[in-house]
């Protein structure tokens, strides 16, 4: 399998962008990872003393993963510093820009960073007036790997940018002030808005904080104050789990989780403050096992950026250790980033091909909400579609539905993800 | 009545064992209100303590979880949790007093401690610490009530819905989704159950979640019909940041209960030196107050009995 691993975003997330067909392969082969991840034993994590960085010389406010596993970290004087694997630094640039950067991104061998314009308001409390620093626009500027601006946008439509990773080709931005995350068309002269999520969190504290998936068209959010993490499908919300409460797969605080990673094997990183707890989960949220010897990360109600590495090592900024901390996987390495597709798959069986949808016949305009799944553990168009028709599984059981009953967009849904994965195995 | 035959009558009173063990065990929140036991005094009666020495040097370990207080709470309401204790420390020391604060932003790490028996006394929502007393053998009595920033020593749980929905009154809730807090809140749980209880209002599917934060995601998701919140939850909680208190509307309030107050173990600490420490705080508040306790101060405790409600099985 060496031809995954270069081609990740800084969650260690494949890329849409470069190549697409490397990252339908990815999925797939991820989504049997993930199927399998369920009847895996949650990883051991443990932090990693060889790694050691210099004391950061301002706040940590973004930290993001190269292609080649370099770590970018964005500080709040607006600098960007890059570490090896060793946690060597290895470059430096200032970005200069005029309004500090909130927010860092990287994708297409260049550096996104994301900047928060505030003007000051004066606003009531309690009964009284006073002064105050509000969002009040976002920008967002483009970067080579060596410093040089290359162009910069106005974000239409967004007050605050806390947050911002690329899903498939989309730019998405995290926005506190309008508790929404907003997408963006890059190509063309201007950024262009394509779709919003909103009306689903419960925000505070100024952080808000969403991580990238296996699956291109999800995103993972940190709801914190509902203490909840959701995933979020081509908008809808598809899952969530959490719950503030004494065990361990529970939150505690007065509101978290503040940040949230997805690890290639499909298990979620929590990251919680007051005090530090960074835990790893299944995708139901169960099974949760906490990073020992982190000690307080941050002081009072703070994020802490974190970002995950293809072979899943964890990146976590601290603020009160001034550096950056890896945490490694007791285990051997699994998952997409060094086993091969057997060993991968854990159990034999189908994998997960898409998230539970929605799908309708268009004869009878029936619908069954279910995931597609493959006939079997074979890798490939004919596992996916078989005789003309697709297995969804709903519930517990499993239903063969021949593909032309379906609505043309669910046909498309089919298409579109077996047309690429031909492509992709045909020499 | 007829007389039925011994292994019959056995017989039927084994068939309703289950029915009435149901019954028994909380499905009737009424029948169970009925029989709690008066319940326990919270308040620290200083009449029955001789008065202490006043010039010994005391030493007190007190556990702190404060609502308005700017090193237990939330930053998003720095505004308003100004709280500092610092100069009331400084005060006590005058009268020879320590008290030695360790500060807890996760209640829950509060609460193992009072469980482990690491503090004298607590400074908290009162209900965290007598909840203990039959639980963890503990004897904590309130000394003192502290006034909220607006001079307020008492809350409420309040039963809260959207403010277009057709819920109006209390007895509109019969047969609706209702969030509730859990145990370790007496104003989101055990008040209000007993309230429904009281009148005979039974939700059709009860929830039971650790903040308000999640009560009110609960009720914003439409996932239920109506909340209970406590009434400090949308001007000092998180909520403030994501609920606006003109998107609701208050169906009814519980009995004021104590807000936060100094509470000292009867087991661990005489009930002179509890007396004595009652009257220092007492002396150091109304004009007296320091500025940076964001309030007046102190005031004598308050009657308090809280009455346990039936642990509940949640509904989903």
């Amino acid at each position: 399998m060496p031809f995954i691993g270069w081609l990740v975003d800084g969650r260690g997330v494949p890329m849409k962008k470069h190549l697409p067909w490397v990252n339908l392969r990815i999925s797939f082969l991820c989504a049997i990872t993930a199927a399998s991840a369920a009847a895996v034993e949650t990883p051991s994590y443990k932090v990693d003393p060889a790694f050691v960085t210099e004391p950061l010389p301002a706040t940590p406010v973004s930290i993001a993963m190269t292609p080649q596993d370099q770590i970018q970290v964005l500080l709040n004087n607006g600098s960007v510093i890059t570490y090896d694997a060793t946690g060597k630094k290895t470059a430096e640039f200032a970005s200069q820009l005029s309004i500090r950067p909130s927010a860092m991104t990287l994708a297409n061998g260049k550096i996104y960073l994301l900047s928060t314009k505030v003007t000051t308001e004066e606003v009531e409390f309690q009964g009284k007036k006073r002064t105050m620093n509000v969002p009040s626009g976002a920008s967002c500027a483009v970067y080579s790997p060596t410093g040089t601006k290359e162009a910069e946008y106005v974000l239409p439509e967004v007050l605050s940018a806390t947050d911002a990773h690329f899903i498939g080709d989309a730019l998405a931005v995290a926005d506190y002030k309008k508790s929404q995350i907003a997408f963006f068309n890059l190509k063309g002269d201007k950024p262009t808005l394509t779709k919003k999520i909103e009306g689903e969190f419960r925000l505070c504290c100024g952080i808000f904080d969403f991580s990238p998936t296996n699956d291109s068209d999800s995103i993972l959010v940190a709801n914190l104050g509902a203490f909840k993490v959701q995933t979020f499908t081509n908008r809808k919300k598809r899952a969530e789990f959490g719950a503030r409460g004494t065990t361990l797969d529970d939150y505690h605080g007065c509101c978290n989780p503040v940040n949230v990673a997805a690890l290639g094997t499909g298990f979620i990183v929590t990251v919680e403050k007051s005090p530090t707890r960074v835990k790893i989960c299944d995708r139901k949220g169960k099974d949760a096992k906490i990073i020992e010897g982190l000690g307080e990360l941050v002081n009072g109600c703070s994020t802490i950026p974190v970002a995950v590495d293809h072979k899943g090592a964890i990146f976590l900024a601290s603020t009160t250790k001034s550096c950056i901390i890896k945490c490694v996987s007791d285990a051997p390495p699994a998952g997409i980033s060094s086993a091969p597709v057997g060993a991968a798959t854990h159990k034999k069986g189908p994998a997960e091909l898409s998230d539970v949808r929605t799908w309708q016949d268009a004869q009878t305009g029936n619908k069954v909400t279910g995931k597609w799944i493959s006939f079997d553990d074979t890798p490939g168009p004919s596992s996916m579609v078989r005789e003309g028709k697709i297995r969804l599984l709903v519930g517990q059981k499993t239903f063969d539905l021949p593909l032309t009953r379906l609505i043309p967009s669910d046909q498309e849904f089919v298409e579109n993800l077996c047309g690429k994965l031909t492509a992709m195995t045909t020499p | 009545m007829s007389i039925l035959p011994r292994a019959t009558y056995m017989k039927r009173l084994c068939s309703l064992a289950p029915l009435v063990v149901a019954f028994w065990g909380g499905l009737h929140p009424s029948i169970r209100a009925e029989q709690t036991a008066v319940a326990e005094e919270t308040a620290l009666t200083p009449v029955a303590a001789p008065a202490a020495e006043e010039s010994q040097p005391l030493t007190l370990n007190i556990g702190v979880n404060d609502i308005y207080c700017a090193k237990t709470a939330c930053e998003c309401i720095s505004e308003i949790a100004t709280r500092s204790y610092n100069g009331v420390l400084a005060e006590l020391q005058k009268q020879h007093i320590t008290l030695e604060f360790t500060y807890f932003m996760e209640v829950m790490d509060l609460e193992k401690a009072i469980q482990a028996k690491d503090f004298d006394g607590v400074l908290c929502k009162p209900w965290i610490g007598v909840r203990f007393n039959a639980q963890a053998a503990r004897n904590f009595k309130r000394v003192a009530d502290i006034l909220d920033p607006n001079n307020l020593a008492t809350m409420t749980g309040q039963f809260v819905t959207a403010k277009d929905s057709p819920i109006k009154t209390l007895a509109d809730l019969q047969g609706k989704r209702i969030a509730f807090g859990q145990e370790d809140s007496y104003e989101k749980y055990h008040a209000p159950l007993l309230i429904l209880a009281g009148k005979g209002i039974q939700p059709s599917a009860s929830r039971y979640f650790s903040s308000c934060g999640e009560n009110l995601d609960a009720l914003m998701s439409g996932t239920v019909d109506a909340v209970v919140i406590s009434s400090y939850a949308l001007t000092a909680s998180c909520a403030v940041d994501f609920a606006k208190p003109e998107n609701f509307k208050t169906l009814a309030v519980t009995a004021p209960v104590p807000l936060t107050s100094v509470l000292l173990d009867l087991n661990k600490v005489p009930v002179a030196t509890a007396a004595r420490v009652q009257r220092a705080l007492l002396a150091i508040s109304g004009e007296c107050t320091p500025k940076d306790l964001a309030g007046r101060g102190f005031v004598a405790p308050a009657s308090w009995r809280p009455v346990v409600a039936p642990a509940q099985a949640s509904q989903p």
